[in-house]
């Protein structure tokens, strides 16, 4: 019917406290009509609830159900009647949803009584038979006709009243008649016979039925609710527990382990919770394919092929709000399903709280590389336009200086200005690529040191003699002195990436000082560190730029005149950073600025 | 008088070939041209150039293996080209037979420089006579002596100070890279000694320089080696 509609349909079978006691037999024809449902495509619910109508009908509502299918059923008699009743009740409060009542065809199978039990003496007959006995025999330690007849009968109540209550209605019941016998054969004249004489005595009978009536059926409710809110609580219980440890379990595999860790508490068994990402990841096979097609249809799978075996795997799906975010892989077996339909609502519940789970956890990891994403891009927006503008401008000046020389008719000294111009641009270019290569290291974390036992002496006059024949290029001339130690000084580092820190950091002092005036550069041995210092008698840094300077892409406020990517200095912290050592930046008293770059001398792990 | 020496070009960069032929023809040196590994073998077997400058970064073939397959039957000096983010090649490339290497970009002068020396030190290998005296400014090595001067003074060296410097010496004006100084100094076993002979260069540089701050004989190439400038 569903598929003529092509709807989704649910096949929902709903448990009563009766259930409890129900035969194994009828259990399992319940179980493997249920399994055909799955079979069949729907989905499988199992539901608990006294009233079968009404929690139809809230099931329903809570689901958005159409249209709801129900059997009439062909029973005869009793069963004919209460079938019927459900279907007639559920129409009655069905409100806005469809019913169509069909009639069942009868069932093949009738339902076997249980088998019989070992007996013991609580045993219904035997109680019943041995509590009127025990109370006879109280009974008849009195002398008859010295007793009132009606406190005999209160021994005998007490007894059918502690039978019903101990086992039941039916105890109860076979108790009392058979109490009511034995008060008539021994204590009612005439003795020894069934015979009544006086028919006050029927109406002691009559008031012994119902009251051993009435309190079974109370004592049953209260045992019944004793065991519900026992069952509640246990509940409760459980799932606190395992949305505690949830929600203490960070990452998707955390909560993975722990729910697995509960399920297993609960049904004993082995079975593996995999998030929806993780499936890729299970060993290829039935299984595998099956908790896939789990995660795409969102329903339940059994192993394929191996229906109703002991061994095969049945996957359920995880449902989160939006999609399938896990699943559970467990035993087919008859025991694993038997106590998920014992409890569903437990089971149900601990698997809505995995999902719940699952899903947070997804979110959050979906929402921290969204901002990662959102961060690059935002990086890479800020690079390319920085290298479009640094790239840009001494390319236009080279192409410019190029075309004019191609038309030619110009003078020994312009041509000279023009070439000068190129090569300066180019080195420019050189520098940008340079730093642009460091910081894209930086940026993919590849930063990977290559340390050796370096003298100081050469790592500053590497980075100086480079810092010259740059100037020479610009057409500047620097004064850069260096102070060296009389000590010979060493250090662990990664000499082109120290290199690359003293460059950047002269380049800026050369750079941002009036043309000629001096910069110093000297090295001191300060404890179990090397400092190297950088002093010029530029115009310093102002206060407003202080705490930014290192960081990417910064220009300060007073560079816009000067050439710069705004990386060097974020470039050459983090070198230092991965050399265990610090640099920083103050003004100095007399003017300008003072760059310390710190090195650890022994190797730091 | 014996033809210019010639040399072969291997770079796929047409602006870089075109660039290296026109400045080497500036001082009348020879050339042709391969764009990749495969023709550069080809073109040295067949033309047997004086020199070879090989750039690193082939399309078809890995630099340093055209390198190794030269070296199997050549002793041809060999100039490599490098990137910036081929620094490991380069030091592979050097230890592989490489005489010098440039890294992009690279000036005019570099360039000349190291094609001159190195058909220096390749002509005197073939007429099998080495250069006993190093000349460059103040500094003066005898290799024949054992002496070495700057100025009117002679400078006191220590065993392997001086080792050291001969081995520089005798590739004056080629970088040395740190391996193969380990080896020719302590022998091909000397791994342990690597951060020693750092520092011996650095004493070194301290006793032959004027002033060790602007070192102008004794080079670091940062990452490679060192290097001797070339001499007078």
């Amino acid at each position: 019917m569903a598929r003529t509609f092509g709807v989704d349909w649910i096949a929902i079978h709903v448990q009563t406290a009766s259930a409890d006691t129900a035969s194994e037999s009828n259990r399992s024809r319940v179980d493997e009509h249920l399994r055909l449902a799955e079979r069949l495509g729907a989905k499988v619910e199992i539901v608990t609830g006294n009233d079968v109508s009404a929690t139809v009908i809230e099931y329903a509502r809570q689901n958005q159900v159409t249209r709801i299918v129900i059997g009439k059923g062909a029973g005869t008699g009793l069963r004919r009647y209460l079938r019927k009743g459900i279907a007639a009740r559920i129409v009655r409060r069905s409100g806005g949803v469809d019913v169509i009542v069909v009639r069942g065809e009868s069932t093949p199978r009738r339902v076997q009584p249980p088998l019989r039990r070992r007996r013991n003496l609580l045993e219904p007959p035997l109680l019943s038979v041995s509590a009127v006995a025990v109370a006879t025999a109280i009974g008849s330690l009195f002398d008859r006709g010295s007793v009132a007849t009606a406190n005999i009968v209160m021994i005998y109540l007490l007894t059918a009243f502690s039978a019903s209550v101990l086992s039941g209605w039916l105890t109860g019941l076979t108790t009392s008649i058979l109490a009511v016998l034995a008060f008539n054969f021994f204590f009612t004249r005439p003795y020894y016979t069934l015979n009544v004489s006086d028919p006050q005595y029927l109406v002691t009978i009559a008031v012994m039925i119902v009251v051993t009536l009435v309190s079974s059926s109370l004592a049953a409710r209260v045992k019944l609710q004793a065991a519900l809110s026992s069952e509640r609580e246990r509940r409760a219980r459980t799932l606190y527990e395992l949305s505690r440890k949830l929600s203490e379990a960070g990452g998707e595999e955390r909560v993975c382990a722990v729910a697995q860790e509960e399920l297993t508490g609960l049904l004993g068994n082995e079975l593996t919770v995999v998030a929806s990402n993780g499936v890729a990841e299970l060993s290829p096979g039935t299984v595998r394919e099956s908790a896939r097609r789990c995660v795409r249809d969102s329903r339940s799978i059994d192993g394929a092929g191996t229906d109703g075996g002991e061994t095969a795997t049945r996957v359920l799906p995880l449902e989160g709000k939006e999609a399938v975010v896990g699943v559970i892989v467990l035993p087919n077996g008859g025991a694993t399903r038997q106590i998920i339909a014992d409890d569903p609502s437990l089971f149900a519940g601990m698997t809505s709280l995995i999902a719940f789970a699952l899903e947070r956890e997804q979110a959050s990891v979906r929402a921290r590389e969204r901002l990662v994403e959102i961060e690059n891009e935002k990086m890479r927006n800020a690079v390319l336009r920085g290298i479009s503008h640094d790239l840009r401008t001494p390319l236009a000046a080279i192409s410019g200086s190029v075309t004019t020389l191609l038309r030619g008719n110009l003078d020994a000294e312009s041509t000279r200005n023009l070439t000068r111009a190129i090569a300066q641009e180019a080195d420019w270019m050189g520098r940008v690529v340079e730093n642009m290569l460091h910081a894209t290291r930086l940026e993919a974390g590849g930063l990977q040191l290559e340390v050796n036992l370096e003298p100081v002496d050469d790592l500053v006059t590497a980075a100086v003699s480079r810092v010259s024949r740059q100037a020479a290029v610009d057409g500047t001339e620097p004064s850069i002195t260096v102070t060296l130690p009389e000590e010979l000084l060493v250090a662990p580092m990664d000499l082109a990436l120290m290199e690359q820190v003293l460059i950047n950091v002269l380049d800026n002092a050369v750079r941002y000082s009036p043309p000629g005036s001096p910069v110093t550069v000297a090295v001191y041995r300060s404890g179990e560190s090397i400092d190297i210092v950088v002093e010029d008698e530029g115009p310093g840094i102002r206060t407003a730029d202080r705490d930014h300077i290192f960081e990417k892409f910064f220009r300060g406020g007073a560079s816009r005149s000067i050439r710069g990517t705004g990386l060097g200095l974020w470039i050459s912290e983090a070198i230092v950073t991965a050399h265990h050592g610090t640099i920083d930046a103050e003004n100095r008293e007399s003017g300008g600025s003072r760059f310390r770059v710190s090195l650890p001398t022994r190797p730091q792990s | 008088m014996s033809p210019q020496p010639l040399i072969l070009l291997v770079d796929d960069e047409r602006s870089i070939r075109n660039f290296l032929r026109i400045c080497l023809s500036t001082q009348d040196y020879r050339t042709v041209e391969a764009d990749s590994g495969i023709q550069a073998l080809t073109l040295a077997s067949s033309y047997v150039p004086d020199l070879v400058v090989l750039d690193l970064g082939l399309p078809d073939t890995d630099g340093i293996d055209v390198l190794k397959r030269i070296r199997a039957w050549s002793g041809v000096p060999v100039i490599v080209l490098s990137a910036r983010d081929q620094e490991r090649d380069k030091v592979e490339a050097l230890d592989a037979g490489a005489d010098d290497y440039l890294t992009k970009p690279f000036g005019v002068e570099e360039l000349l420089a190291r094609v001159r020396v190195s058909l220096r030190h390749s002509a005197g290998r073939l007429a099998g006579e080495t250069a006993t005296v190093y000349r460059r400014g103040e500094l003066a090595i005898d290799l024949a002596k054992r002496e070495v001067r700057r100025g009117e003074a002679q400078i006191h060296l220590t065993p392997i100070e001086y080792k050291l410097l001969a081995v520089l010496a005798r590739h004056a004006g080629s970088v040395v890279t740190h391996k193969q100084l380990l080896a020719e100094v302590w022998g091909p076993e000397s791994a342990q000694q690597q951060q020693y002979a750092r520092v011996f260069m650095a004493g070194l540089r301290r006793k032959i320089e004027e002033k060790p701050s602007s070192p102008c004989y004794l080079l670091t190439e940062v990452g490679v080696g060192y290097r001797l400038v070339e001499s007078e």
